[in-house]
């Protein structure tokens, strides 16, 4: 009966640790969209005018997106961040500037870079080879943090400028060969 | 410290202000540039520390958004190739430490956000430089870099900084003093040239030395001036010794003007006491010839006597005539009218005058040498001779007075022997003072000599004749006036031999009365003195000089000689001796004979053994007479 006490005290405490990880990573997940926009430039082409806002989508269920909403009406440079999240691949088929690719929509993606059909996006992934099959960036949860890497090449295709300083946090970048 | 800079040399002064200020400005110079090098370090490190913490922050930026400590402490740690910095923190906005970079070197605290005032972004500790830079991302800050260096390397620079300045400011000093004491002579060699002058014209009192200027700067100017200072002294002491030589001359001609007339008034006083002396004589004769008068034995003599009488009036008359004339007197003495003067009037006139004075006090006066004339005044003349006369009878009282004129080279000699009681030679220079005449009115001869002595030798003075005393007391006095007389030495030629006048007042009963002598001495004084002596018993006297004239004497007297007075020495190795054989030998008798010597005793008695009557020098008449009696005698002896 002990035993199983201390087991289930064992799993609770395992599970509270477990969560309370979670939530820093969450955080930092949030933190790394967000500072994604600042170290990546887009093309002027990419915005319908001059002063456009910056849209980063968040598709599929994003257990972080109250973490990233807070950043909604942020200033990137001189253009306001706009957050939104959504599942339905038609509404961000207008077009968003960093798209995160949530877990549960990640069965769709040998398909997902077909169905979007514009350019200058800023695809960020939550699997090692998000970026290997397409994707721009990938977030990893190594040993003991939260990485990315950078797939240079992905980012070439959509026009995209990355930041040195960015590059020089990657822990893998992929470039053409 | 200046009071005592004030009193040293000018040589050190000149090194001790070149120390002073050298040492003074390279202190101050280098104070400034350390100053200067310690801001300049300061600013440097602030401008490399600024550039350092904003690569560090740009670098940083990145990584502080994503909150990767690694990457951030990769840029910290690339720090270390800056080993002055000491620490390096980022914090976060909220103040919480990021990361942290130590240098092991030192000694570092845990990091913590310092507070800086203001807007500045850097702040100093004692040893610290706190450098603060804030990181933005998109014009938020998202964190702060801190960095922290060490001072130490700019204190280090400081004090070698400050070492080296010590070290070139000793060198320079010393270069300095060096370079001062070889060159501070040209500023102190003309001054000390020119104190040296000043010294020289102090002690020597010679303004007219001169400075050497050897530079044409202010003590070249100096030089200058110190010079004509000096031109200036030295001609207004030329012109005021010239003042002095005038004032001196005037006051030399005042007290000339003094004398002169002080002069004149004692001159008057003598000549009043001259006159009283002068108007005895022929006052005297007058009475004396009244006297003869009374006792004439017949009316010729009284004639005779008469007529002497006459002209002793003629003469006091002739006297009142010229003397009290008294500007006649000052211009006779003063002022002398030289003509050719006879001496046979004179010597008439004196002896006349005065012969009958010498008879009356038993004694005897010759005259001679008449013929002789001399260039002189005839009345001062006349003047001298009475009184010369007129003190030598006055003080003889035995014997007799010569009057005599002889020729000696240029001149003639009038010379007046006595045979009285002579004058002290301490007291002859005495004779001639008025005073001792004017307090002696008694004619003391113990108390002083003839009145009219001082006149006589005013009068020989002003005439430019020269008047020679000699005396022996006891023996008699010999005044002798010397007169230059070229006219006279055209007129007479030298005689070797003086013939004895044929006017003889001696005593007819006198044994030597009448013989012929031969006087022999090679000083003319004692050939002369010794034949007035013998002269005076009434021998005839012949004289000669040396040995030749005393041949030639005999040869022509025919050596009809009743004795010889021979001096033993004759000059040029001729004895007295010898001539007295000579003589003998032509002659062929045995004339008399005395030798006179001044040789020691035992040489006069060896010649006394050899025959020869010998007196010693000085001879005294007594003694002399005694001695030719005694040769005439033994003589006569010899030959019965």
């Amino acid at each position: 009966m002990k035993k199983n006490i201390i087991l289930i005290l064992m799993v609770v405490w395992g599970m509270t640790g477990s969560v309370q990880a979670s939530e820093a990573d969450n955080h930092l997940k949030a933190l790394f969209l967000y500072n994604f926009a600042n170290y990546v430039e887009w093309p002027e082409s990419a915005f319908t005018r001059s002063h456009g806002q910056l849209h980063m989508c968040l598709f599929g269920e994003v257990e972080f997106y109250p973490m990233v909403d807070v950043y909604d009406g942020t200033l990137i440079g001189d253009r306001q961040l706009n957050v939104f999240m959504t599942s339905d691949i038609k509404k961000i088929e207008k077009g968003c500037h960093i798209l995160f690719v949530s877990r549960d929509k990640r069965i769709e993606l040998p398909n997902f870079f077909n169905q979007i059909k514009y350019t200058y996006v800023l695809s960020i992934g939550e699997r090692s080879d998000f970026s290997v099959k397409g994707g721009v960036v990938s977030i990893v949860r190594t040993t003991d943090k939260v990485q990315f890497d950078i797939n240079l090449t992905a980012a070439n295709a959509n026009r995209l400028t990355i930041s040195s300083d960015l590059l020089s946090l990657a822990r893998k970048i992929k470039r053409l060969k | 410290m200046f009071k005592r800079l004030a009193n040293i040399s000018i040589h050190n002064k000149l090194v001790w202000i070149l120390l002073l200020t050298l040492s003074l400005t390279m202190l101050l110079a280098t104070l400034l540039l350390n100053i200067y090098d310690y801001t300049h370090s300061k600013e440097s490190l602030e401008s490399e520390l600024d550039v350092l913490t904003k690569v560090i922050s740009d670098r940083s930026r990145a990584a502080i958004s994503f909150k990767d400590k690694r990457a951030a402490l990769g840029n910290l740690n690339s720090l270390q190739a800056k080993p002055a910095i000491k620490q390096a923190c980022i914090f976060h906005t909220t103040g919480e430490l990021f990361v942290a970079y130590n240098n092991k070197n030192y000694q570092s605290k845990e990091c913590q956000q310092i507070l800086i005032e203001g807007n500045d972004t850097f702040l100093y500790t004692n040893k610290s430089l706190y450098i603060k830079q804030y990181v933005y991302l998109n014009k938020r800050p998202i964190g702060v870099v801190q960095i922290e260096t060490s001072l130490d390397s700019i204190y280090e620079r400081l004090l070698q900084f400050s070492a080296v300045a010590f070290f070139i400011l000793i060198l320079s000093g010393l270069l300095a003093y060096i370079l001062t004491l070889r060159l501070q002579h040209q500023i102190t060699r003309p001054l000390l040239l020119l104190n040296e002058t000043a010294a020289n014209v102090t002690t020597q009192h010679d303004y007219s030395l001169r400075a050497e200027k050897s530079s044409n700067d202010e003590v070249g100017d100096l030089v200058d001036s110190f010079n004509s200072m000096l031109h200036t002294i030295h001609s207004n002491e030329i012109q005021l010794r010239e003042a002095m030589i005038v004032l001196n001359e005037k006051k030399e001609v005042s007290e000339a003007k003094a004398l002169s007339a002080e002069d004149k008034h004692a001159a008057l006083k003598e000549f009043f006491a001259g006159v009283s002396h002068d108007l005895k004589q022929p006052i005297n004769a007058m009475g004396l010839f009244m006297e003869a008068m009374k006792r004439a034995p017949s009316a010729f003599s009284q004639l005779e006597l008469m007529d002497k009488l006459e002209q002793s009036l003629i003469n006091l008359n002739q006297m009142f005539t010229d003397l009290l004339d008294k500007s006649r007197f000052e211009k006779e003495l003063l002022k002398s009218n030289k003509k050719e003067v006879p001496l046979n009037s004179i010597f008439s006139v004196i002896g006349h005058e005065f012969g009958v004075l010498a008879s009356d006090k038993n004694i005897r006066l010759l005259m001679h040498g008449h013929s002789k004339s001399v260039y002189s005044d005839p009345l001062m003349l006349e003047r001298i001779i009475r009184n010369l006369v007129s003190n030598a009878i006055r003080y003889t009282s035995e014997g007799g007075v010569l009057v005599g004129a002889r020729k000696r080279k240029d001149q003639v000699w009038i010379e007046v022997w006595d045979s009285g009681q002579g004058i002290p030679e301490e007291k002859i220079s005495e004779i001639f003072s008025a005073h001792v005449q004017l307090n002696n009115p008694d004619h003391d001869p113990t108390k002083g000599f003839g009145l009219g002595l001082s006149i006589v030798k005013k009068m020989i003075d002003n005439l430019g004749h020269e008047l020679e005393v000699k005396s022996l007391p006891g023996n008699g006095t010999l005044m002798r006036l010397k007169i230059d007389n070229n006219i006279s030495a055209k007129k007479e030629t030298l005689k070797t031999s003086v013939t004895m006048p044929q006017i003889s007042t001696g005593n007819l009963n006198d044994p030597l009365n009448g013989l012929n002598a031969l006087v022999i001495d090679d000083d003319a004084d004692v050939l002369d003195a010794t034949q007035i002596i013998v002269q005076g018993w009434g021998i005839n006297v012949n004289g000669a000089g040396n040995y030749q004239q005393a041949l030639d004497v005999a040869e022509q007297l025919d050596y009809k000689l009743d004795v010889i007075l021979a001096d033993y020495d004759l000059g040029q190795g001729q004895t007295g001796a010898r001539l007295i054989e000579e003589l003998r030998s032509k002659a062929q008798r045995k004339i008399p004979a005395v030798i006179i010597s001044g040789e020691s005793a035992e040489f006069l008695q060896s010649l006394a053994d050899d025959g020869f009557s010998v007196l010693k020098k000085p001879v005294k008449a007594a003694r002399l007479r005694a001695m030719i009696n005694h040769s005439l005698a033994q003589t006569s002896t010899d030959q019965s």
